[in-house]
């Protein structure tokens, strides 16, 4: 296992930890890549205040509307899935390419 | 162009020699509640604030106008005065500039706000709960939202309060005391 780890396996772990998947707990991670994991919940974090702002400009907006709470839930789930997967999307953005020698020597899948 | 850069450029140095001279001022600021109880008592009161708030926006949507005011001003006061001094205490590693901070900081802020961003994900969820289920007042699922966004960009920093640890004297020998 520790032998044939290339980054492949390290980014589909990292994005794995991210994505919270049952059996990815922070156990199974090496130690670079909680840091990686931090840093993009870092960037997250951000993001996710920025669209709860937005979720509170609307609620104010909805409360003119009938039926306001139903309203701005609904706006507050939607962006709370955004907010959720942005983790993920920085990773998948940032992560670099494969390094391919990486691959020699092993037997592909 | 080259010009232009130029003056861009001697922009950017006076900025950063303003906030490095800011940054010298806030390290000698308190110098006597830099410990680890202060901070923690700190940490308290600011979850103390964050808790009136909720318990604000909850008055807002029972309708009770009164404690409402006093709740959210009251409570806007307490978390935001605690977390100002925090914020010296910490030497605002969780609400500064990425670029300001060195290695360790960095690594440090960004493990506090991992864990912070799992507690504001909970918190959205409780603001759709609380939106879909309590009834009241039309902007009472606004008011609450707001409350429990509040407390969660207040926690990085509360969590920071709790666990850094105390100075170490050894650190200190052979410096003067400001």
């Amino acid at each position: 296992m520790t032998i044939t780890r290339t980054r492949a396996d390290r980014r589909r772990l990292a994005v794995a930890a991210v994505i919270g998947r049952p059996g990815s707990a922070a156990k199974d991670l090496d130690e670079r890549e909680p840091l990686l994991r931090n840093r993009a919940h870092y960037a997250a974090f951000q993001g996710i205040c920025v669209l709860m702002l937005v979720d509170l400009g609307y609620g104010f907006y909805a409360a003119g509307q009938p039926d306001s709470g139903s309203l701005l839930s609904a706006m507050t789930a939607a962006l709370f899935v955004f907010g959720t997967s942005l983790p993920a999307l920085w990773l998948a953005w940032r992560l670099p390419d494969d390094d391919p020698e990486d691959f020699e020597g092993v037997a592909p899948a | 162009m080259s010009e232009e850069r130029g003056r861009l450029a001697a922009y950017w140095d006076r900025q950063q020699e303003r906030l490095d001279e800011v940054e010298r001022k806030r390290a000698l600021k308190l110098p006597t509640w830099r410990t680890r109880k202060r901070r923690r008592a700190l940490s308290v009161l600011v979850v103390a604030g964050d808790l009136i708030l909720i318990a604000g926006a909850v008055c807002y949507q029972t309708g009770q106008t009164g404690a409402f005011l006093v709740c959210w001003l009251g409570g806007g006061f307490v978390a935001g005065g605690a977390q100002y001094l925090l914020r010296i205490l910490t030497g605002k590693m969780s609400g500064g500039f990425s670029m300001r901070l060195d290695e360790r900081e960095r690594e440090m802020r960004h493990r506090v706000t991992y864990v912070s961003y799992q507690i504001l994900v909970t918190m959205m969820l409780f603001a759709v709960l609380y939106g879909l289920l309590v009834p009241g007042p039309k902007a009472g699922g606004a008011m609450m939202a707001c409350a429990l966004l509040v407390t969660g960009t207040t926690v990085s920093a509360i969590i920071l309060g709790w666990s850094l640890p105390d100075d170490d004297p050894e650190d200190f020998e052979g410096v003067s005391p400001a």
